[in-house]
């Protein structure tokens, strides 16, 4: 249908492209007393963005209704900015797998069974467990003027579990979840209650002494720290940056963007708008790279977009990551014990209420954060407050982890690093 | 529409049936100093029908358009009919509605784009124009119009026409290497005629941003703390509020049980969705129930919850009316309109004159809150010295545990007012839903004033 609309619209336009996305969502809740709803969502949507007198504009809508959507975008390019867009021309695209195979015939029986095959594993100790299933199938259609026509499928499956009860910090329920392309094999699974099991087993230690520490962060709260660092790695702020190096970060950090590794959510040949799709360094031994570049940001500052382009149906064009990877260290599980000696273990980095995450600076309270003392767990610290700077504590760092695990479209592994303020609530 | 509505309703005679469809028209406009970032109008439908057959689990489902509500609803009573909870999902009793409410007097679809988008440009230049340190600014100008059609098997109905309208800027000052901020926000019940009284947002928020220049930081102590109606609304709401919303099976987290006990005797505080001409304001929230104001805390001790139907059948209690849906293909659970702090018998000038030498918190940016610990993060604050507003400083976040921080209130004042800035609430990765806080000036005592982040 967009190859079509492309070919209707460009006598009248300077530039025309088009995202059409279907998606059919299908969730399965369950809880302790039993199940509790399905819901399904189904869409098709269009994303229309015209390049017209010197001037572009954008406007979303429903793909049975393209006129309205085309209409919508000729008014919002009558009052839009005025840029000189180049869209990209056709051209081979990468091979990725996007989709499983099986996904599609995820019906309500087998994400009810995934979901409480989840729950009934983690029942037991007056413990109170909400889990869902969810798979998602859908297309993405992505044309323009100058002849692309391009067209992936897509599709998720994610499980998870939200595990509050005795023991637990009040306020704080344990929260776990994959995502995978594929239905998730039973191990999966058990390695989701496994890791339930394991960090509530822990009762709250009595006293402990606030200060600087050195921590432990799984990868959870490796991805709160990275998100400053990604900010200044994206659009606007990555062109507008005022020196070649931002910041600089250990040496052992290197980040890529990797859309072409398969089966992962952000796996894609093409970008939403239109250009193909490629690996991208972010961050080399530490020191900024590359930033990544939708087609708007790249003609603003005369630089080749990156592949990066991400439309949604209503909001306006931006760029946007793909499957982020923290490449792996050489320190295994009694190398990071080793490397942290008497400290504390953060599971998640919640980044508490900054308005403004840019400037890397933090002070929140996390509920899972562990003490240790001479590589043995001590307990729970409940009540501790975790503060710091993300982009000194990323360039201050112990030890990295061996072993990484994609989880959603991050692979990152754990890092020891030193300096994190803890306080007491 | 109440014809092709009802007759889906009726394709089911054995089960509860809900459908809600919402049609959203909107316009945006946002510059970035003075180049146009976005001018985007939108026009979109959405609908979800929820069906409980008894015995069963909740099958809902989610359609773009009226002549596929029928065929929801059979494919919801079939989600339905696969659910076998062991503890039975039930409905509290409502009375049953039919309103009819569907005219505009101030329509903001009858301003073309263009118009939306050069008064935005003055407007945005009349903010670089305050003064040579403005160095970037991010404005903004929404409206909305929101057309709800509301049917159940139990025969109520809803057709209702809203609209709104918002302006925000944020400001960014420098000098001499040193860069500030500030920021403010209007969102109102109305349209194109109800925002434009409210110009001087734009120059206040420049003002605002060059006056933190040349500010000093707080020295960390232990101070009294005054806080203006804005920041005592938006405490009450993110503290109090959010944790009193009845969460249904499935998304169960820590509320405050009733009976516990959060501040003094001065502390009442509540959810008025019928407060008169607010933009989220309601008549019947999204499961047709008519609201109601629903007293949260009363002399300091948590006397009732927000609930859905089913979470107000499940604890025992009357549905409030708080059953909202915070996007047009979600289903309702219990959220916050309206939230307000009670007024006390104090006079605000004597409040702040009794505090000797405190802090004046004027706005705050963001109240955050993790696992009963709370932060708030200051717009603008004052000195308060020999009992007189004086200097204006840079505050850091302050953070206290809830018991704790309104343990320290002494003292409410009864200059109680509604706070119109667009505020909205967060919850994790959902869409935010918009909501209005009111409340007087209140004191808080001995209150740890820690040093900045870094």
């Amino acid at each position: 249908m967009i190859g079509a609309l492309a070919e209707r619209l460009s006598p009248a336009v300077t530039a025309a492209d088009f995202v059409e996305k279907t998606d059919d969502t299908l969730t399965a809740v369950v809880d302790a007393g039993g199940d509790v709803a399905l819901g399904e969502q189904r869409s098709a949507s269009l994303h229309v963005r015209v390049a017209r007198r010197g001037r572009i504009g954008w406007a979303g809508g429903r793909s049975d209704a393209p006129d309205a959507a085309v209409a919508g975008a000729l008014a919002s390019a009558a009052s839009g900015p005025v840029l000189e867009l180049m869209l990209p021309a056709p051209s081979p695209l990468p091979a990725v797998a996007t989709a499983g195979r099986g996904t599609a015939a995820m019906g309500p029986p087998q994400l009810l069974a995934l979901a409480r095959g989840l729950r009934d594993r983690l029942a037991g100790r007056g413990r109170r467990i909400e889990a869902w299933a969810e798979r998602s199938v859908g297309t993405v259609q992505v044309a323009n003027t100058r002849g692309v026509m391009a067209e992936y499928p897509k599709a998720l499956i994610g499980v998870g579990a939200t595990v509050g009860g005795p023991g637990m910090p009040v306020g704080a329920p344990f929260r776990v979840h994959l995502t995978e392309v594929d239905a998730p094999a039973p191990d999966r699974l058990e390695e989701l209650a496994a890791e339930v099991d394991r960090w509530t087993r822990w009762p709250a230690v009595d006293a402990w002494e606030p200060g600087r520490v050195t921590a432990w962060l799984y990868p959870d709260a490796v991805r709160s720290l990275l998100g400053p660092v990604l900010l200044g790695l994206s659009g606007d702020r990555w062109c507008d940056r005022s020196r070649a190096d931002p910041f600089v970060l250990d040496g052992r950090l290197t980040l890529t963007d990797d859309p072409l590794v398969s089966d992962r959510p952000g796996s894609r040949p093409i970008c939403d708008d239109g250009v193909p799709t490629r690996a991208l360094d972010l961050l080399q031994r530490g020191r900024p790279r590359q930033g990544i570049l939708d087609l708007v940001t790249a003609a603003r500052f005369g630089r080749p977009a990156t592949g990066h382009g991400v439309r949604i149906p209503l909001g306006a064009p931006r760029p946007g990551f793909s499957n982020l990877r923290l490449h792996p260290g050489d320190a295994d599980d009694a190398s990071l014990y080793r490397a942290l000696g008497t400290g504390v273990v953060v599971i998640d980095l919640p980044w508490g209420p900054a308005p403004n995450r840019a400037p890397g600076v933090f002070r929140a309270r996390c509920p899972w954060v562990f003490g240790v003392r001479n590589g043995e767990i001590m307990g729970r610290l409940d009540g501790a407050v975790l503060a710091g700077n993300a982009f000194e504590l990323l360039g201050s760092v112990g030890a990295v982890g061996s072993e990484t695990r994609w989880r959603g479209s991050w692979c990152i592994p754990s890092l020891v690093v030193d300096g994190l303020r803890l306080e007491a609530a | 529409m109440r014809d092709t509505l009802a007759g889906a309703v009726e394709g089911v005679r054995d089960a509860y049936v809900e459908i809600r469809l919402r049609r959203r028209w909107t316009t945006t406009v946002v510059f970035r100093r003075r180049r146009p970032e976005v001018a985007a109008e939108s026009d979109v439908v959405g609908g979800v029908v929820r069906c409980l057959v008894p015995g069963a689990g909740w099958g809902a489902v989610a359609f773009t358009s009226a002549d596929r509500a029928a065929a929801a609803v059979r494919r919801a009573r079939e989600l339905s009919l696969e659910l076998r909870p062991e503890t039975p999902i039930n409905l509290a009793p409502i009375p049953i509605r039919q309103v009819e409410y569907a005219t505009l007097a101030d329509d903001p679809r009858a301003v073309p784009m263009e118009e939306k988008r050069r008064y935005l440009e003055h407007l945005t230049g009349e903010l670089l124009g305050v003064d040579r340190r403005m160095v970037d600014c991010r404005t903004l100008y929404t409206d909305a119009v929101h057309e709800t059609w509301l049917a159940t098997s139990e025969g109520t109905w809803l057709h209702e026409l809203k609209a709104e309208a918002a302006l925000g800027a944020l400001a960014v000052a420098a000098e001499d290497g040193a860069t500030e901020r500030a920021v403010d926000s209007v969102g109102l019940r109305g349209g194109w005629g109800a925002i434009q009284a409210h110009e001087s947002l734009f120059h206040a928020v420049g003002e605002r941003a060059v006056q933190r220049l040349h500010m000093e930081p707080v020295r960390p102590g232990r101070y009294t703390v005054v806080l203006d109606p804005r920041s005592s609304g938006a405490l009450t709401l993110q503290a109090i509020a959010d944790a009193c919303r009845a969460t249904p099976r499935g998304q169960e987290r820590d509320l405050l049980a009733l009976g516990t006990r959060v501040g003094p005797e001065c502390l009442s505080i509540g959810d008025d969705p019928t407060a008169e001409g607010l933009r989220t304001s309601l008549q019947l929230d999204d499961e047709g129930t008519p609201v109601a104001n629903t007293m949260l805390v009363q002399h300091g001790v948590v006397v009732g919850h927000l609930h859905t139907r089913e979470t107000a059948a499940r604890d025992h209690a009357a549905p409030t009316g708080h059953a909202l849906a915070p996007a047009l293909r979600a289903v309702p659970g219990s959220r916050p309109t309206n939230t307000y702090l009670a007024k006390g018998t104090h006079d605000a000038a004597a409040i702040v004159a009794g505090s000797g030498e405190g802090l004046y918190l004027a706005d705050v940016l963001v109240v955050g809150s993790e696992a009963r610990r709370l932060t708030l993060v200051p717009g603008f604050a004052r000195m308060i010295r020999r009992g007189a507003l004086a200097e204006a400083v840079k505050c850091p976040a302050i953070s206290s545990d809830l018991f704790a921080l309104f343990g320290r209130l002494d003292a409410v004042a009864s200059d109680f007012t509604w706070d119109l800035s667009a505020s909205q609430l967060h919850e994790g990765a959902a869409p935010s839903r918009s909501v209005t806080t009111g409340a007087p000036h209140l004191r808080l005592v001995d209150l740890d004033v820690g040093a900045p982040y870094t």
